[in-house]
């Protein structure tokens, strides 16, 4: 799957705006079974995908969200390219008077793409989710931001918890280190879809825990430039895939 | 310090010459400023006339004020106006306790008459935002305006804890007669509820140059306040660096401004009079130099101006901006925010080139046509030598010690009664009457310093101020060690002064002839006959001589030395004496003065022991002053100033 959309504790200014666009790539050539037992699959799937992600500060109060997928995927001699999921979510304040402590509520719009396909560019679902989020500051110029997520589907995908630790340190005024584990864990109450045409019938729940480090460079004032590196580091109906990013992000 | 400093000997008789030459040149000035004043108003200038109120100065002459540009509606310096605010409770709340740094906006409706006109209203500012009581920016909706402004700044005064800096310096600026922003104190309310005093300043924008007749569609510029690369400097030209704003037109074409500067770096200094006659309002320019050196602001030349380039003048005009880090306050170099800015340093002792490197200001004093003029205006705002005709004539002597005790005095009483009020506490108690004194400490000091450097005849050397009368040229400055970063830094050195004291004169000034700097002052009780007083300072270095109960890190680094030297003169009276706390990294305190509020004087008399004298401290003005001091005629006098004994430990600790 392309990387999760993800939450953020930091509300904008009333009238800020700001926007990501990311090119993320991962790659794999094994997978952990329904459990958790990994097996070499022969041969190597690849996934790349362009991620947009606009904020705005809709008030203090109140930080709207839209982001979509661009997706190219590859596994043995599939592939599918095609617009993922469309994400529309809204962030408030935990703390009137704080930022960095911060629920958030958006809806997962399926963007027409075939749900029929061995390989697919998302569930093909309506859904919603909900998170609270929370940074906090450290010594030495760090913070660590903490995330917990609830998502929900129409349909047979298993609802799942996506908790997320961050860890980021200053390294000069301009240039920002971090690292990161992210998990994602299903409720087990999905339930088999079957793939018409196809005999074939799949579970879409799964459970895996990534981690990441990167760094990500401030410059000219509203600019920044970030990279990372992902390894899935356990799973269940996952794949062990091995990747990263490149983002580049503006506010005004 | 940008410089390191230099210190020469000194001469008895150089100073009693320089007495005398002043005394000569009081008598000059009113002589020659009663002529101007008859001249000028001969002439009828079209200059706004500027009278002196109880608090200040007025404009009172509408007409005129209507010429300089006042906005539509009169208005007056001294009243102070009232912005009433209706806003959501919430909102008001988190207004000022939300995160600094968010630059949200929230609705609100500004009370004017039996109207409310609606707009937005924010926190402003850059660093000053971490203050409680925060800066605001009301902006009006389209189709409002208040007094014909849709945009109303409210300062919040917060690093300044007399909150009168800022007005002080715009009132010499409207006081020369500039095309500066409207200033008025102001009181908020939001919901009914007093929030405190703010300063309102006039947003600057092209219409405020266009009722000065420089018209509303020239080239305007502003330094980017967190760049601090605004300096006029090629380099300040690099995209990359994003020195500028441009606020107006609102389009990428830094043309006019590239031109500027390409020109001011090929223009040598030589014939930069020239180049400022042709391409600038040279008064604005005078006056914005002067007005940094008044105030002593070092935080300007790479920030805190704007330029605008007028299209009916064809010329640039300078607009000063943020005077709150100006009269005495001294950044910190080695402390975190916010003691390096708010903190109780205290300097009136940076030369007349105070301030970042610019070559405009640069090459200004460096040309002998302009820097006569400077030497011009500023001796009008001094009230000393002939009046300055360019410049309206109320404002000789505006920086003159009878004028601003006054101002000081009616200002203090006029903003009094919001301030003992303000819910952020900023203005009030004993603290605040300290802080007011020390402001008014500056005043004094800072006038006998620039009287000293500038128009005395005296030799002087200072570490960057080299004029061409100087005999210590920019390359021997050059050659000098700089100081080494991190490190306290010592000049130890021996300073020296002397008045005739004569009855009739009770307030005597001690000034260092070579340094300019205010050694000690005297407010005399009782004078049997006339004598002759000297003071001999030996600065920035251990006392030779201590009382036996104390060492010698308990002390300051300092001594004074008083003689009266002639027999007959008995006197009684109150003693003020300096010392040295620039910043963290220089400053005469000994290892074991934690708290300079606890130093107390002592005195070595000639034929007596040592003993400790009743002290009053000022740790913010850096003076120590004892009263009803009875000093016989033909005896020395030592004075060092320690704190009470401490453990051994704590004399290596140190401030």
């Amino acid at each position: 799957m392309p990387s999760p959309v993800a939450a953020g504790s930091w509300l904008l200014s009333q009238g800020e705006n700001q926007y990501t666009s990311s090119l993320s790539y991962s790659t794999s050539t094994a997978y952990w079974d329904s459990s958790g037992v990994l097996h070499e699959s022969g041969q190597r799937s690849h996934s790349w995908s362009v991620n947009q992600r606009y904020e705005y500060g809709y008030s203090y109060y109140r930080t709207l969200y839209l982001s979509t997928d661009l997706i190219h995927k590859t596994s043995g001699s599939g592939s599918v390219s095609g617009l993922g999921d469309l994400m529309l979510g809204v962030r408030g304040r935990l703390n009137r008077y704080r930022n960095g402590l911060a629920w958030e509520a958006g809806v997962i719009v399926p963007t027409g793409y075939s749900r029929d396909r061995r390989i697919r560019l998302g569930y093909g679902r309506f859904g919603f989710e909900v998170a609270l989020a929370m940074r906090f500051l450290g010594r030495a110029k760090s913070h660590a931001e903490v995330e917990v997520k609830v998502r929900h589907w129409q349909g047979p995908p298993a609802d799942q918890f996506r908790p997320s630790l961050k860890w980021v340190r200053q390294l000069t005024p301009n240039w920002n280190g971090w690292g990161e584990i992210q998990g994602v864990f299903s409720f087990g109450n999905g339930q088999l879809e079957s793939i018409p045409g196809i005999d074939y019938d799949r579970l879409p729940e799964y459970d895996v825990i990534r981690v990441g480090l990167g760094v990500k460079h401030a410059f000219r004032r509203r600019w920044s430039l970030g990279l990372g590196l992902y390894w899935n580091v356990w799973g269940r109906n996952a794949g062990k895939s091995v990747g990263g990013d490149v983002s580049v992000s503006r506010s005004w | 310090m940008k410089c390191k400093k230099r210190w020469l000997g000194w001469g008895q008789n150089s100073l009693a010459v320089a007495w005398v030459g002043r005394w000569r040149s009081s008598l000059m000035v009113i002589f020659l400023a009663c002529g101007m004043f008859g001249c000028l108003l001969s002439t009828k200038s079209t200059a706004p006339i500027i009278t002196q109120s109880s608090a200040g100065a007025t404009i009172t002459n509408k007409t005129a004020a209507a010429t300089m540009g006042t906005p539509s509606q009169s208005w007056h310096r001294d009243e102070i106006l009232t912005f009433s605010l209706r806003m959501d409770p919430v909102d008001a709340d988190v207004l000022f306790k939300k995160d600094p740094f968010d630059t949200s906006s929230f609705p609100v409706r500004l009370e004017e008459g039996q109207q409310l006109l609606p707009g937005r209203v924010e926190v402003k500012g850059s660093f000053t935002r971490r203050f409680p009581k925060k800066s605001l920016l009301i902006k009006l909706d389209r189709g409002n305006s208040w007094q014909g402004m849709r945009r109303i700044s409210l300062n919040a005064m917060s690093t300044d804890p007399t909150m009168m800096r800022e007005y002080l310096a715009w009132d010499i600026f409207h006081a020369l007669g500039m095309a500066v922003p409207r200033v008025q104190y102001a009181r908020l309310l939001i919901n009914g509820d007093f929030v405190g005093l703010f300063l309102f300043i006039e947003w600057i924008e092209p219409q405020m140059f266009d009722r000065y007749g420089l018209g509303d569609d020239g080239a305007f510029f502003h330094p980017r306040d967190s760049g601090f690369c605004g300096d006029l400097t090629i380099s300040s030209l690099d995209k990359d660096k994003e020195c500028w704003f441009k606020l107006s037109p609102r389009d990428n074409d830094f043309s006019p401004l590239s031109a500027l500067v390409n020109e001011m770096a090929a223009t040598p200094a030589a014939s930069f009079a020239d180049f400022v006659d042709s391409n600038f309002d040279v008064d604005s320019v005078l006056n914005w130099i002067a007005g940094n050196v008044l105030t002593s602001d070092n935080d300007t030349y790479n920030k805190n101006y704007f330029l605008y380039r007028s299209t009916v003048s064809g010329k640039w005009t300078v607009v000063p901006w943020d005077y709150d880090l100006t009269f005495g306050r001294s950044w910190d170099p080695s402390k975190e925010f916010p003691a390096n800015v708010y903190n109780d340093n205290f300097q009136y002792y940076y030369p007349p080139d105070v301030g970042q490197i610019n070559p405009l200001k640069d090459k200004f004093f460096a040309n002998p046509e302009l820097y006569s003029r400077f030497k011009r205006r500023l001796g009008h705002l001094m009230g000393v030598g002939a009046a300055d005709p360019n410049v309206p004539a109320a404002a000789y002597g505006w920086f003159s010690p009878a004028r601003v005790e006054k101002r000081l005095a009616n200002l203090t009483q006029r903003i009094g009664a919001d301030l003992s009020r303000d819910p952020f506490e900023q203005g009030s108690g004993e603290e605040y009457d300290r802080q007011v004194a020390t402001l008014r400490y500056y005043h004094l000091a800072r006038y006998h310093y620039l009287q000293s450097l500038i128009f005395n005849k005296t030799v002087f050397k200072t570490s960057c101020w080299t004029p061409a009368m100087s005999a210590l040229g920019r390359a021997e400055i050059a050659a000098l060690p700089a100081p080494i970063a991190g490190q306290r830094l010592r000049v130890p050195r021996e300073m020296r002064a002397a008045a005739e004291l004569r009855k009739g004169k009770s307030e005597i000034n001690l000034v260092d002839a070579e340094n300019g700097l205010l050694l000690a002052t005297l407010r005399l009780r009782k004078l049997t006959g006339g004598t002759r007083l000297s003071l001999s300072v030996l600065a920035e270095q251990p006392p030779p001589v201590i009382p036996p109960t104390t060492q010698v890190g308990q002390c300051l680094e300092r001594t004074w030395v008083v003689a009266s030297q002639e027999p007959g003169g008995g006197l009684v009276t109150d003693l003020r004496l300096e010392y040295l706390e620039e910043h963290s990294l220089h400053n005469e305190f000994g290892a074991a003065v934690d708290d300079e509020e606890q130093l107390r004087l002592w005195m070595l008399d000639g034929e007596g022991g040592w003993q400790q004298m009743p002290t009053k401290v000022n740790g913010l003005a850096n003076t120590l002053s004892t009263e009803s001091l009875a000093l016989e005629p033909l005896r020395l006098y030592r004075f060092v100033a320690c704190v009470p004994a401490v453990s051994s430990s704590a004399l290596g600790r140190g401030k």
